[in-house]
């Protein structure tokens, strides 16, 4: 088991790695990064010392080392908005993010589960196709165009909930919508097919055969093999999640990570598109690292010696 | 792969498979319906368009669709500057199906030719397309165009680019896994005993037989390349004025939400229509072409 942990969390290293280095990478496809990092109207004395403190004239795996250490230390340069590190800037808008995440993807799973459920143990009849169909509603609809008519119904017509900002719980309540729709969808879509797959099993017939009754088999062997691959199922959906995260907050102008990355993408601030991008990237390999490591201690038909058993 | 078999039987006996092959359900033929009207517009654009999309009159702005107190003259209401809604959502159609059809092409072209060679190759290649597959699902499509467009710039065609990078991954692991499944099936060592090359017998032989779950992938593939252009577009880092796309069209309208709810809702409900059809629709066409799919993947 240790092995396998350690296997894995040497992988999320590389893959954090590849992705720093492909940050670096694109960075220097650009041009000269005192150009790209600095505003235009930045004195000639300044851009020298940029260039010499970050050695941009020196050989390719200096600049590159540097930039390593440079990320380790958390230095990642400064926001052009406001003249303060990049660092600090994403860092502020981080509890933002995750309360927003959390708050979607607690609501997707208390509905869409049991949904889920529902629909499997119906299965074939007049509730299963509803709960289909919703599903499928829930996620063909873009994440900007329902937090678009959310707005127009319960912020425009209605005058409900306020259409922007943090200052109370209500303002939480449109954003989460927005974002747990799709995932919500998925969630019920999953749980069924995969409550379905297990009903489906010989062990279950055979605990029915020999007169276990109904609930107990669903409480002791259906939803404990079902969990298992909803778990992996969140697992990939975490960076969908902070995608659609993104869109969400620049809809709602709720002060996030993504707002943060969208609105300096847009005005080309660099730093902290950087710092913004590799925060996410840091978030989606831990979930995902998480989520095996939970995956190998719950489910022993893991391989943990060998830690290539699922592909 | 061999996990979702069991289960796809049991749904496929529920009812006879000779009638499920040959009905189209009513929602299929409206989704099918939908879809060929689509791509209809998206060529005849020029032609349908009532109005070029980006003449302004500002005397016109802001006029309301017909269903809403509006006139015909206006069928779907004017933008904030007067433009005609209609002929824009006809040229944005053309836009984004035109851009999502060269990123799923692209990308299903890419990843297939990745698939196939880290599974004839194996070794450290087949290593490093499988860690840049590990990436690439860790971390999603619209990030890195993001940083892309940001760090970089853009323009249309690197934008069909980043667009085409919305599930690479999905072919690559698709075609590795069933061109080394395929190698080593008993028909492909028999031809190769008769003596045929190996590179003709996966194109003869092997190309053809995992053609199906391509098309099937490339259904599941198509929704998402729209949502990754109309995203970046309405978040005003894609197709650019003076050009339009749905995207676009709603990202714009966005502004005018209380005094014109149409210019950004009827963008929506096309995008949101399109989404909805080719999934039903890719939905029913895995079910028939390829029985072996997992249909929550």
């Amino acid at each position: 088991m240790l092995n396998f942990a350690v296997s894995r969390i040497m992988r999320a290293f590389l893959t954090i790695t590849i992705c720093v280095t492909s940050v670096f990478v694109i960075l220097r496809l650009a041009g000269d990064p005192s150009d790209i990092l600095l505003p235009d109207d930045t004195l000639p004395e300044i851009k020298a010392e940029y260039r010499e403190r970050w050695g941009i004239d020196r050989p390719m795996p200096e600049q590159y080392l540097r930039f390593l250490v440079a990320v380790t230390r958390g230095d990642l340069g400064v926001s052009f908005a406001d003249g303060r590190a990049a660092t600090i800037v994403v860092a502020e808008a981080i509890p933002n993010t995750l309360l927003l995440a959390g708050a979607a993807l607690a609501l997707a799973l208390m509905i869409g589960i049991p949904l889920g459920i529902f629909a499997a143990l119906k299965h074939n009849s007049a509730l299963d196709r509803i709960v289909m169909s919703i599903a499928v509603l829930g996620f063909s609809i873009p994440t900007f165009f329902l937090g678009i008519l959310l707005i127009l119904l319960f912020a425009l017509t209605l005058r409900w909930l306020p259409s922007s900002g943090t200052e109370t719980w209500w303002h939480l309540v449109m954003p989460t919508l927005t974002l747990a729709a799709g995932l919500l969808g998925k969630v019920a879509r999953f749980m069924r097919t995969a409550m379905l797959e297990v009903l489906g099993q010989s062990f279950v017939r055979t605990a029915r055969a020999k007169g276990v009754p109904r609930l107990p088999v669903l409480l002791r062997h259906v939803f404990p093999n079902a969990a298992v691959p909803l778990l992996m199922f969140l697992g990939i959906e975490t960076g969908l999640l902070f995608a659609g995260a993104a869109v969400t907050e620049t809809i709602f102008a709720w002060p996030g990570v993504g707002r943060l990355l969208v609105s300096s993408a847009g005005s080309r601030d660099l730093p902290v598109i950087q710092a913004a991008i590799l925060f996410v990237a840091c978030v989606i390999i831990v979930c995902n690292l998480a989520v095996d490591i939970i995956h190998a201690l719950i489910d022993p038909r893991i391989d943990t010696l060998g830690a290539k058993a699922q592909a | 792969m061999s996990a979702a078999e069991p289960r796809n039987g049991a749904v496929a006996s529920a009812k006879p498979t000779a009638a499920r092959a040959l009905v189209m359900p009513l929602s299929i033929k409206l989704a099918a319906g939908f879809l060929a009207l689509m791509v209809v517009v998206s060529i005849l654009a020029p032609l349908i368009a009532p109005y070029d999309f980006a003449t302004q009159n500002l005397a016109r702005r802001l006029r309301p669709p017909v269903f809403w107190g509006g006139e015909w003259t206006y069928a779907l209401g004017t933008d904030h500057l007067g433009r005609d809604i209609l002929s824009r959502l006809i040229y944005g159609i053309r836009t984004s199906i035109a851009i999502a059809l060269a990123g799923t092409l692209i990308g299903a072209a890419i990843g297939t030719a990745l698939g196939y060679v880290a599974a004839r190759r194996r070794g450290w290649l087949d290593d490093i397309i499988m860690m840049m597959v590990d990436v690439q699902a860790a971390l999603p499509a619209f990030f890195i165009a993001i940083a892309f467009i940001a760090l970089i710039g853009s323009n249309l065609l690197i934008f069909i680019v980043l667009v085409s990078l919305e599930g690479w991954e999905r072919y690559t692991r698709l075609v590795r896994g069933l061109v080394i499944s395929e190698q080593a099936a008993l028909y492909v060592r028999a031809v190769q005993a008769l003596g045929a090359n190996i590179n003709r017998v996966n194109l003869r032989h092997v190309l053809p037989n995992i053609a199906a779950s391509l098309v099937v992938q490339m259904t599941i593939t198509f929704p998402w390349v729209i949502l990754l252009e109309t995203t970046l577009s309405f978040l005003g880092l894609g197709v650019q004025p003076p050009g339009t796309s749905l995207g676009q069209m709603l990202g714009a309208g966005r502004n005018y939400l209380l005094q014109a709810w149409w210019i950004a809702v009827c963008p929506g409900v096309v995008i949101f229509l399109t989404t909805l059809c080719v999934s039903l629709f890719g939905d029913w066409l895995r079910d028939r072409l390829d029985p072996t799919l997992d249909s929550n993947s």
